[in-house]
Protein backbone atom coordinates (compact mmCIF):
# COMPACT_ATOMS: atom_id res chain seq x y z
CA UNK A 1 0.00 0.00 0.00
CA UNK A 2 2.69 2.65 0.98
CA UNK A 3 5.16 1.65 -2.18
CA UNK A 4 3.38 4.62 -3.91
CA UNK A 5 5.19 7.17 -1.63
CA UNK A 6 8.40 5.01 -1.66
CA UNK A 7 8.77 5.98 -5.76
CA UNK A 8 9.98 9.46 -6.43
CA UNK A 9 7.69 11.27 -9.22
CA UNK A 10 8.57 10.54 -13.01
CA UNK A 11 7.67 13.16 -14.97
CA UNK A 12 7.96 10.66 -18.17
CA UNK A 13 5.51 8.01 -16.23
CA UNK A 14 3.27 10.47 -14.12
CA UNK A 15 1.06 7.80 -13.40
CA UNK A 16 3.98 5.29 -12.13
CA UNK A 17 2.06 2.68 -14.97
CA UNK A 18 5.17 1.28 -16.13
CA UNK A 19 6.18 0.52 -12.27
CA UNK A 20 5.64 -2.88 -10.95
CA UNK A 21 3.13 -2.43 -8.34
CA UNK A 22 3.52 -5.20 -6.09
CA UNK A 23 1.52 -4.80 -2.76
CA UNK A 24 2.97 -8.26 -2.34
CA UNK A 25 -0.08 -10.81 -1.71
CA UNK A 26 -0.59 -12.16 1.43
CA UNK A 27 0.16 -15.22 2.22
CA UNK A 28 -2.06 -16.55 5.36
CA UNK A 29 -0.01 -18.48 8.05
CA UNK A 30 -1.23 -21.68 7.97
CA UNK A 31 -1.41 -21.52 11.79
CA UNK A 32 -4.08 -19.02 11.45
CA UNK A 33 -5.82 -21.08 8.65
CA UNK A 34 -5.85 -24.27 10.89
CA UNK A 35 -7.15 -22.28 14.11
CA UNK A 36 -9.91 -21.02 12.25
CA UNK A 37 -11.08 -24.43 10.87
CA UNK A 38 -10.73 -25.80 14.83
CA UNK A 39 -13.08 -22.26 16.07
CA UNK A 40 -15.45 -23.01 13.44
CA UNK A 41 -15.47 -26.95 13.88
CA UNK A 42 -16.10 -25.89 17.86
CA UNK A 43 -18.94 -23.75 17.21
CA UNK A 44 -20.06 -26.32 14.99
CA UNK A 45 -20.42 -27.98 17.80
CA UNK A 46 -21.92 -25.71 20.04
CA UNK A 47 -25.23 -24.77 18.10
CA UNK A 48 -25.79 -28.68 17.96
CA UNK A 49 -24.70 -28.72 21.52
CA UNK A 50 -27.16 -25.51 22.39
CA UNK A 51 -30.41 -27.19 20.47
CA UNK A 52 -30.01 -30.24 21.78
CA UNK A 53 -29.84 -28.82 25.43
CA UNK A 54 -32.92 -26.34 24.34
CA UNK A 55 -34.54 -29.09 23.80
CA UNK A 56 -33.41 -31.70 26.50
CA UNK A 57 -34.16 -28.58 28.91
CA UNK A 58 -37.38 -27.92 27.78
CA UNK A 59 -38.99 -31.63 27.72
CA UNK A 60 -36.59 -33.04 30.74
CA UNK A 61 -36.62 -30.47 33.18
CA UNK A 62 -39.88 -28.14 32.16
CA UNK A 63 -37.62 -25.38 31.69
CA UNK A 64 -39.94 -22.29 29.60
CA UNK A 65 -37.83 -21.06 26.86
CA UNK A 66 -39.15 -18.66 24.60
CA UNK A 67 -39.24 -19.35 20.92
CA UNK A 68 -36.92 -16.21 19.60
CA UNK A 69 -34.01 -17.87 21.99
CA UNK A 70 -33.29 -20.96 19.61
CA UNK A 71 -33.12 -18.56 16.60
CA UNK A 72 -31.05 -15.84 18.11
CA UNK A 73 -28.57 -18.67 19.42
CA UNK A 74 -28.52 -20.46 16.08
CA UNK A 75 -28.22 -17.66 13.96
CA UNK A 76 -25.67 -15.57 16.28
CA UNK A 77 -23.35 -18.23 16.06
CA UNK A 78 -23.22 -18.39 12.88
CA UNK A 79 -22.74 -14.96 11.92
CA UNK A 80 -19.45 -15.52 14.04
CA UNK A 81 -18.58 -18.70 12.14
CA UNK A 82 -19.42 -16.84 8.63
CA UNK A 83 -17.69 -13.95 9.67
CA UNK A 84 -14.71 -16.28 10.21
CA UNK A 85 -14.62 -17.69 7.16
CA UNK A 86 -15.11 -14.45 5.41
CA UNK A 87 -12.19 -12.69 7.33
CA UNK A 88 -9.93 -15.36 7.16
CA UNK A 89 -10.67 -18.09 4.97
CA UNK A 90 -11.82 -15.43 1.80
CA UNK A 91 -8.96 -12.98 3.31
CA UNK A 92 -11.34 -10.25 3.60
CA UNK A 93 -9.79 -9.14 6.71
CA UNK A 94 -6.47 -8.36 4.03
CA UNK A 95 -8.32 -7.45 1.21
CA UNK A 96 -8.72 -3.88 -0.17
CA UNK A 97 -11.79 -2.26 1.20
CA UNK A 98 -13.49 -2.20 -2.40
CA UNK A 99 -14.09 -5.47 -1.89
CA UNK A 100 -14.91 -5.88 1.82
CA UNK A 101 -17.58 -2.68 0.98
CA UNK A 102 -19.31 -4.86 -2.02
CA UNK A 103 -19.67 -7.81 0.53
CA UNK A 104 -21.30 -5.23 2.96
CA UNK A 105 -23.56 -3.79 0.39
CA UNK A 106 -24.51 -7.02 -0.57
CA UNK A 107 -25.53 -8.21 2.83
CA UNK A 108 -27.31 -4.70 3.39
CA UNK A 109 -29.71 -5.70 0.46
CA UNK A 110 -30.47 -8.90 1.73
CA UNK A 111 -31.75 -7.58 4.61
CA UNK A 112 -34.07 -4.96 2.55
CA UNK A 113 -35.29 -7.72 1.09
CA UNK A 114 -36.08 -9.73 3.91
CA UNK A 115 -37.39 -6.59 6.46
CA UNK A 116 -39.99 -5.01 3.33
CA UNK A 117 -41.23 -8.68 2.72
CA UNK A 118 -42.29 -9.10 6.41
CA UNK A 119 -43.42 -5.75 6.97
CA UNK A 120 -46.98 -7.27 5.94
CA UNK A 121 -46.68 -9.70 8.09
CA UNK A 122 -49.24 -8.62 11.00
CA UNK A 123 -51.85 -8.03 8.49
CA UNK A 124 -51.67 -11.41 6.08
CA UNK A 125 -54.02 -13.08 9.01
CA UNK A 126 -57.11 -10.17 8.24
CA UNK A 127 -56.54 -11.25 4.25
CA UNK A 128 -56.65 -14.52 5.10
CA UNK A 129 -59.91 -14.68 6.85
CA UNK A 130 -61.21 -12.60 4.40
CA UNK A 131 -60.51 -14.92 1.90
CA UNK A 132 -61.31 -18.15 3.77
CA UNK A 133 -63.82 -19.40 1.45
CA UNK A 134 -60.33 -19.66 -1.25
CA UNK A 135 -57.76 -20.12 0.62
CA UNK A 136 -56.57 -24.14 1.41
CA UNK A 137 -53.78 -24.47 4.03
CA UNK A 138 -50.80 -26.00 2.30
CA UNK A 139 -51.81 -26.07 -1.40
CA UNK A 140 -54.07 -28.09 -2.88
CA UNK A 141 -51.95 -29.24 -5.52
CA UNK A 142 -55.24 -29.26 -7.71
CA UNK A 143 -53.96 -29.37 -11.31
CA UNK A 144 -50.52 -30.32 -10.90
CA UNK A 145 -50.21 -33.63 -12.42
CA UNK A 146 -50.24 -37.50 -11.58
CA UNK A 147 -48.16 -37.41 -8.49
CA UNK A 148 -48.35 -37.35 -5.16
CA UNK A 149 -51.12 -35.83 -3.68
CA UNK A 150 -52.96 -35.09 -7.16
CA UNK A 151 -52.86 -38.63 -7.46
CA UNK A 152 -56.10 -40.36 -9.18
CA UNK A 153 -58.55 -38.16 -7.53
CA UNK A 154 -57.95 -34.85 -9.28
CA UNK A 155 -61.31 -33.05 -9.67
CA UNK A 156 -60.75 -28.96 -10.28
CA UNK A 157 -64.01 -28.11 -9.84
CA UNK A 158 -64.46 -29.37 -6.05
CA UNK A 159 -62.48 -28.07 -3.19
CA UNK A 160 -59.87 -30.66 -3.36
CA UNK A 161 -58.88 -29.81 0.13
CA UNK A 162 -55.26 -29.30 1.23
CA UNK A 163 -52.47 -31.51 -0.01
CA UNK A 164 -51.62 -33.17 3.28
CA UNK A 165 -55.29 -34.49 4.03
CA UNK A 166 -55.74 -35.47 0.51
CA UNK A 167 -52.64 -37.80 0.55
CA UNK A 168 -53.87 -39.22 4.14
CA UNK A 169 -57.11 -40.23 2.56
CA UNK A 170 -55.52 -41.64 -0.28
CA UNK A 171 -53.38 -43.67 2.06
CA UNK A 172 -56.36 -44.87 4.28
CA UNK A 173 -58.08 -45.52 1.05
CA UNK A 174 -55.47 -48.17 -0.24
CA UNK A 175 -54.05 -49.25 2.56
CA UNK A 176 -57.29 -49.71 5.24
CA UNK A 177 -57.63 -47.48 8.28
CA UNK A 178 -55.80 -49.99 10.76
CA UNK A 179 -52.18 -49.73 8.76
CA UNK A 180 -52.33 -45.96 8.99
CA UNK A 181 -53.15 -46.03 12.69
CA UNK A 182 -50.11 -48.35 13.50
CA UNK A 183 -48.37 -46.07 10.96
CA UNK A 184 -49.17 -42.80 12.71
CA UNK A 185 -48.15 -43.08 16.53
CA UNK A 186 -44.52 -41.97 16.06
CA UNK A 187 -44.78 -38.37 17.90
CA UNK A 188 -41.55 -39.17 19.96
CA UNK A 189 -41.23 -35.32 21.35
CA UNK A 190 -38.61 -36.24 23.70
CA UNK A 191 -36.12 -37.40 21.64
CA UNK A 192 -35.73 -40.94 22.55
CA UNK A 193 -36.35 -42.28 18.89
CA UNK A 194 -33.85 -40.49 16.40
CA UNK A 195 -34.47 -40.15 13.03
CA UNK A 196 -32.20 -42.03 10.94
CA UNK A 197 -31.16 -42.10 7.61
CA UNK A 198 -34.22 -44.33 6.71
CA UNK A 199 -36.92 -43.48 8.58
CA UNK A 200 -37.08 -39.77 9.99
CA UNK A 201 -39.50 -38.84 12.10
CA UNK A 202 -40.13 -35.66 13.13
CA UNK A 203 -39.94 -34.67 17.35
CA UNK A 204 -40.85 -31.28 17.26
CA UNK A 205 -42.83 -29.03 18.74
CA UNK A 206 -40.94 -26.95 21.03
CA UNK A 207 -41.04 -23.18 19.16
CA UNK A 208 -44.82 -22.89 17.39
CA UNK A 209 -43.99 -19.16 17.75
CA UNK A 210 -40.73 -16.90 17.48
CA UNK A 211 -42.90 -15.19 20.32
CA UNK A 212 -45.84 -17.19 21.77
CA UNK A 213 -45.60 -19.18 24.66
CA UNK A 214 -48.65 -21.38 24.16
CA UNK A 215 -46.94 -24.40 23.48
CA UNK A 216 -46.15 -24.63 27.06
CA UNK A 217 -49.89 -24.82 28.05
CA UNK A 218 -49.61 -28.65 26.66
CA UNK A 219 -46.85 -29.48 28.26
CA UNK A 220 -48.19 -30.94 31.26
CA UNK A 221 -50.57 -33.81 29.30
CA UNK A 222 -47.18 -34.97 28.28
CA UNK A 223 -47.36 -34.40 24.69
CA UNK A 224 -46.07 -31.50 24.33
CA UNK A 225 -48.02 -30.19 20.99
CA UNK A 226 -51.39 -29.27 20.74
CA UNK A 227 -51.72 -30.96 17.27
CA UNK A 228 -51.79 -34.74 18.89
CA UNK A 229 -55.16 -33.68 20.13
CA UNK A 230 -56.56 -34.28 17.04
CA UNK A 231 -55.78 -36.37 13.17
CA UNK A 232 -56.20 -39.65 15.17
CA UNK A 233 -59.54 -39.72 16.28
CA UNK A 234 -61.73 -38.21 13.73
CA UNK A 235 -60.55 -39.89 10.10
CA UNK A 236 -63.99 -40.98 8.85
CA UNK A 237 -65.70 -41.42 6.07
CA UNK A 238 -66.41 -37.60 5.34
CA UNK A 239 -63.02 -36.90 4.02
CA UNK A 240 -64.05 -33.26 2.27
CA UNK A 241 -65.72 -31.96 5.42
CA UNK A 242 -63.01 -33.65 7.42
CA UNK A 243 -59.84 -31.53 5.48
CA UNK A 244 -61.94 -28.47 5.72
CA UNK A 245 -62.29 -28.80 9.75
CA UNK A 246 -58.82 -29.17 10.16
CA UNK A 247 -58.11 -26.38 7.23
CA UNK A 248 -59.70 -23.72 9.63
CA UNK A 249 -58.28 -25.05 12.78
CA UNK A 250 -54.70 -24.85 11.69
CA UNK A 251 -55.40 -21.47 9.65
CA UNK A 252 -56.61 -20.07 13.07
CA UNK A 253 -53.66 -21.77 14.66
CA UNK A 254 -51.28 -19.73 12.70
CA UNK A 255 -53.17 -16.66 12.56
CA UNK A 256 -53.30 -16.71 16.25
CA UNK A 257 -49.52 -17.07 16.94
CA UNK A 258 -48.63 -14.07 14.48
CA UNK A 259 -50.39 -11.64 16.73
CA UNK A 260 -48.63 -12.59 19.71
CA UNK B 1 2.07 -10.90 8.01
CA UNK B 2 4.14 -13.38 5.88
CA UNK B 3 4.69 -11.59 1.95
CA UNK B 4 6.17 -12.61 -1.08
CA UNK B 5 7.67 -10.26 -3.09
CA UNK B 6 5.68 -11.15 -6.71
CA UNK B 7 7.90 -9.12 -8.76
CA UNK B 8 9.19 -11.54 -10.80
CA UNK B 9 10.46 -11.27 -15.07
CA UNK B 10 7.69 -12.99 -16.15
CA UNK B 11 8.62 -13.66 -19.85
CA UNK B 12 8.23 -15.80 -21.98
CA UNK B 13 11.19 -18.23 -22.56
CA UNK B 14 10.56 -20.27 -25.33
CA UNK B 15 13.76 -21.81 -25.14
CA UNK B 16 13.86 -23.81 -22.02
CA UNK B 17 10.82 -26.43 -21.40
CA UNK B 18 11.62 -26.48 -17.66
CA UNK B 19 10.50 -23.43 -16.79
CA UNK B 20 7.25 -23.88 -15.49
CA UNK B 21 3.73 -22.62 -16.99
CA UNK B 22 3.21 -20.11 -14.29
CA UNK B 23 6.85 -18.50 -14.35
CA UNK B 24 5.91 -17.99 -18.37
CA UNK B 25 2.73 -16.27 -17.41
CA UNK B 26 2.32 -12.94 -18.86
CA UNK B 27 -0.59 -10.13 -18.05
CA UNK B 28 -2.95 -8.96 -21.02
CA UNK B 29 -1.57 -6.22 -22.17
CA UNK B 30 -4.26 -4.04 -21.37
CA UNK B 31 -3.01 -4.31 -17.68
CA UNK B 32 -0.29 -2.17 -16.50
CA UNK B 33 1.23 -5.31 -13.90
CA UNK B 34 0.12 -8.32 -12.97
CA UNK B 35 -1.05 -7.29 -9.61
CA UNK B 36 -3.82 -4.98 -10.95
CA UNK B 37 -4.78 -8.07 -13.02
CA UNK B 38 -5.49 -9.93 -10.22
CA UNK B 39 -6.97 -7.30 -8.44
CA UNK B 40 -9.61 -6.96 -11.28
CA UNK B 41 -10.10 -10.29 -11.30
CA UNK B 42 -10.71 -10.74 -8.02
CA UNK B 43 -13.00 -7.85 -7.91
CA UNK B 44 -14.96 -9.49 -11.03
CA UNK B 45 -14.87 -12.40 -8.59
CA UNK B 46 -16.30 -10.42 -5.88
CA UNK B 47 -19.24 -9.09 -7.77
CA UNK B 48 -20.14 -12.64 -8.97
CA UNK B 49 -20.21 -13.72 -5.20
CA UNK B 50 -22.66 -10.88 -4.48
CA UNK B 51 -24.71 -12.00 -6.70
CA UNK B 52 -24.56 -15.41 -5.00
CA UNK B 53 -25.57 -14.08 -2.18
CA UNK B 54 -28.47 -12.41 -3.30
CA UNK B 55 -29.48 -15.58 -5.22
CA UNK B 56 -30.02 -17.21 -1.80
CA UNK B 57 -30.96 -14.77 -0.26
CA UNK B 58 -34.05 -15.53 -2.05
CA UNK B 59 -34.46 -18.42 -0.34
CA UNK B 60 -33.77 -17.25 3.44
CA UNK B 61 -36.06 -14.67 2.70
CA UNK B 62 -38.58 -17.24 1.96
CA UNK B 63 -37.30 -19.26 4.69
CA UNK B 64 -37.75 -16.60 7.43
CA UNK B 65 -41.25 -15.79 6.15
CA UNK B 66 -42.71 -18.90 6.30
CA UNK B 67 -40.94 -19.95 9.79
CA UNK B 68 -42.93 -16.74 11.00
CA UNK B 69 -46.08 -17.95 9.82
CA UNK B 70 -46.34 -21.51 9.87
CA UNK B 71 -43.98 -22.11 12.53
CA UNK B 72 -45.28 -25.75 13.70
CA UNK B 73 -44.99 -26.65 10.05
CA UNK B 74 -41.69 -25.56 9.79
CA UNK B 75 -40.72 -27.09 13.11
CA UNK B 76 -42.60 -30.50 11.94
CA UNK B 77 -40.61 -30.76 8.70
CA UNK B 78 -37.19 -30.00 10.56
CA UNK B 79 -38.02 -32.64 13.11
CA UNK B 80 -37.83 -35.64 9.83
CA UNK B 81 -34.19 -34.50 9.69
CA UNK B 82 -31.02 -36.04 11.34
CA UNK B 83 -28.73 -33.12 12.98
CA UNK B 84 -25.78 -35.63 12.62
CA UNK B 85 -25.82 -35.96 8.70
CA UNK B 86 -26.36 -32.24 8.64
CA UNK B 87 -23.81 -31.64 11.15
CA UNK B 88 -21.30 -34.58 9.22
CA UNK B 89 -21.90 -32.26 6.22
CA UNK B 90 -20.32 -29.16 7.87
CA UNK B 91 -17.68 -30.55 9.12
CA UNK B 92 -16.70 -31.96 5.66
CA UNK B 93 -17.74 -28.66 3.97
CA UNK B 94 -15.48 -26.80 6.38
CA UNK B 95 -12.42 -29.14 6.20
CA UNK B 96 -12.48 -28.73 2.52
CA UNK B 97 -12.57 -24.84 2.74
CA UNK B 98 -9.84 -24.69 5.18
CA UNK B 99 -8.31 -27.43 2.85
CA UNK B 100 -8.49 -25.21 -0.07
CA UNK B 101 -7.52 -22.17 1.79
CA UNK B 102 -4.17 -24.25 1.85
CA UNK B 103 -3.78 -25.26 -1.39
CA UNK B 104 -3.92 -20.95 -2.33
CA UNK B 105 -0.62 -20.83 0.59
CA UNK B 106 1.10 -23.64 -0.93
CA UNK B 107 0.93 -22.66 -4.34
CA UNK B 108 1.86 -19.14 -2.94
CA UNK B 109 4.94 -20.73 -1.75
CA UNK B 110 5.87 -22.78 -4.82
CA UNK B 111 4.69 -25.83 -2.47
CA UNK B 112 3.55 -28.23 -5.52
CA UNK B 113 3.13 -30.94 -4.10
CA UNK B 114 0.97 -29.67 -0.91
CA UNK B 115 -0.82 -27.95 -3.26
CA UNK B 116 -2.29 -31.03 -5.03
CA UNK B 117 -2.81 -32.68 -2.14
CA UNK B 118 -4.56 -30.17 -0.57
CA UNK B 119 -6.65 -29.80 -3.59
CA UNK B 120 -7.50 -33.71 -3.73
CA UNK B 121 -8.75 -33.53 -0.35
CA UNK B 122 -11.03 -30.68 -1.33
CA UNK B 123 -12.28 -32.48 -4.44
CA UNK B 124 -13.21 -35.42 -2.40
CA UNK B 125 -14.90 -33.96 0.69
CA UNK B 126 -17.35 -32.14 -1.79
CA UNK B 127 -17.91 -35.77 -3.44
CA UNK B 128 -18.40 -36.96 0.03
CA UNK B 129 -20.73 -34.16 0.89
CA UNK B 130 -23.02 -34.67 -2.21
CA UNK B 131 -23.08 -38.92 -1.14
CA UNK B 132 -24.12 -38.11 1.81
CA UNK B 133 -26.83 -35.49 0.99
CA UNK B 134 -28.39 -37.87 -1.58
CA UNK B 135 -27.62 -41.38 0.05
CA UNK B 136 -28.82 -40.36 3.74
CA UNK B 137 -31.32 -37.13 2.99
CA UNK B 138 -32.85 -36.70 -0.48
CA UNK B 139 -33.50 -40.29 -1.93
CA UNK B 140 -35.05 -41.87 1.35
CA UNK B 141 -36.88 -38.06 2.04
CA UNK B 142 -38.01 -38.34 -1.40
CA UNK B 143 -39.16 -42.07 -1.69
CA UNK B 144 -40.98 -41.64 1.82
CA UNK B 145 -43.42 -39.21 -0.01
CA UNK B 146 -41.63 -36.02 1.57
CA UNK B 147 -41.75 -34.20 -1.81
CA UNK B 148 -42.55 -30.20 -1.60
CA UNK B 149 -45.45 -28.38 -3.31
CA UNK B 150 -47.93 -30.70 -4.87
CA UNK B 151 -45.51 -34.03 -5.60
CA UNK B 152 -46.16 -34.20 -1.62
CA UNK B 153 -47.89 -37.80 -0.65
CA UNK B 154 -46.12 -38.26 3.04
CA UNK B 155 -49.45 -39.53 4.43
CA UNK B 156 -48.75 -39.23 8.71
CA UNK B 157 -48.17 -35.23 8.32
CA UNK B 158 -49.05 -33.56 11.20
CA UNK B 159 -49.41 -30.41 9.89
CA UNK B 160 -51.06 -28.36 7.32
CA UNK B 161 -47.62 -26.56 5.90
CA UNK B 162 -45.37 -29.43 5.66
CA UNK B 163 -45.25 -29.85 1.77
CA UNK B 164 -44.24 -25.92 1.93
CA UNK B 165 -41.40 -26.97 4.60
CA UNK B 166 -40.19 -29.49 1.96
CA UNK B 167 -40.45 -27.20 -0.37
CA UNK B 168 -38.21 -24.75 0.92
CA UNK B 169 -35.75 -27.56 1.87
CA UNK B 170 -35.64 -28.96 -1.34
CA UNK B 171 -35.14 -25.59 -3.69
CA UNK B 172 -32.39 -23.95 -0.82
CA UNK B 173 -30.40 -27.17 -0.57
CA UNK B 174 -30.76 -27.71 -3.81
CA UNK B 175 -29.58 -24.63 -5.17
CA UNK B 176 -26.56 -25.30 -2.75
CA UNK B 177 -26.11 -28.88 -3.51
CA UNK B 178 -25.89 -27.33 -7.41
CA UNK B 179 -23.13 -25.32 -6.35
CA UNK B 180 -21.18 -27.67 -4.81
CA UNK B 181 -21.35 -29.87 -8.32
CA UNK B 182 -20.18 -26.68 -10.38
CA UNK B 183 -17.13 -26.35 -7.46
CA UNK B 184 -16.07 -30.16 -8.12
CA UNK B 185 -15.66 -29.39 -11.59
CA UNK B 186 -14.38 -26.27 -11.26
CA UNK B 187 -12.06 -28.08 -8.67
CA UNK B 188 -11.27 -30.84 -10.96
CA UNK B 189 -10.18 -28.15 -13.23
CA UNK B 190 -7.90 -26.54 -10.72
CA UNK B 191 -6.32 -29.95 -10.21
CA UNK B 192 -5.92 -30.73 -14.15
CA UNK B 193 -4.84 -27.09 -14.38
CA UNK B 194 -2.25 -27.56 -11.56
CA UNK B 195 -0.40 -30.70 -13.05
CA UNK B 196 0.66 -28.92 -15.50
CA UNK B 197 2.61 -26.09 -13.43
CA UNK B 198 -0.24 -23.83 -13.94
CA UNK B 199 -0.17 -22.05 -10.73
CA UNK B 200 2.70 -20.73 -8.73
CA UNK B 201 3.74 -17.50 -6.53
CA UNK B 202 3.46 -15.12 -9.74
CA UNK B 203 0.53 -16.32 -11.21
CA UNK B 204 -2.84 -17.72 -9.13
CA UNK B 205 -5.32 -15.90 -10.00
CA UNK B 206 -7.58 -18.89 -11.68
CA UNK B 207 -6.69 -20.62 -7.66
CA UNK B 208 -8.05 -17.93 -5.54
CA UNK B 209 -11.35 -16.85 -7.66
CA UNK B 210 -12.13 -20.55 -7.57
CA UNK B 211 -11.15 -20.69 -3.72
CA UNK B 212 -13.59 -17.79 -3.11
CA UNK B 213 -16.07 -19.69 -4.63
CA UNK B 214 -15.71 -22.34 -2.76
CA UNK B 215 -16.03 -20.25 0.54
CA UNK B 216 -19.23 -19.31 -0.26
CA UNK B 217 -20.54 -22.21 -0.95
CA UNK B 218 -19.10 -22.65 2.50
CA UNK B 219 -20.86 -19.89 3.98
CA UNK B 220 -24.14 -20.61 2.60
CA UNK B 221 -24.21 -24.18 3.88
CA UNK B 222 -23.34 -22.52 7.72
CA UNK B 223 -26.19 -20.57 7.70
CA UNK B 224 -28.35 -23.18 6.28
CA UNK B 225 -27.35 -26.10 8.82
CA UNK B 226 -28.85 -24.63 11.76
CA UNK B 227 -32.39 -23.29 10.07
CA UNK B 228 -32.64 -26.10 8.34
CA UNK B 229 -31.55 -28.89 11.05
CA UNK B 230 -31.87 -27.30 14.18
CA UNK B 231 -35.13 -26.11 14.21
CA UNK B 232 -37.58 -27.64 17.33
Amino acid sequence: MSHAQEHEYNPADPHGFHEDGHHGHVIVPWQVLLGVLLALLFFTVLTVFQAQFEKHAVYQWGWVIPGWVNIVLAMGIACIKGGLVALFFMQLRYDSGINVLLFLFTLFAVWLFIMFTALDLNNRGHITEWRSGEVISGGSGVGFGEHGASKGRVDINSAAGPVYMRVKDNYIAEHGIEDYEAHGHHDDHGGSALSDAWQSRSHSGLTPGLFSTGVWEHLDDGHGHSHDDHGHDDHGDDHAEDGEHHDEEHANDDHGEEEH
Amino acid sequence: MASIDTHQPALPQPGKEKVPLWQRYTHGHHWRNADDEFDGAKIGIWLFLATEVLLFSGMFCAYALFRLMYPESIAAGSGYLDWRWGGLNTVVLLISSFTIAMAIRNVQLNQQFWARINLLITWLCAAAFLVIKLTFEYIPKWSDGKRPGALFDYPFAQHAHENVWWSIYYVSTGIHATHVIGGMVLIAWLIYRQGKGAYGPTHYTMMEGVGLYWHIVDLVWIFLFPLLYLVH
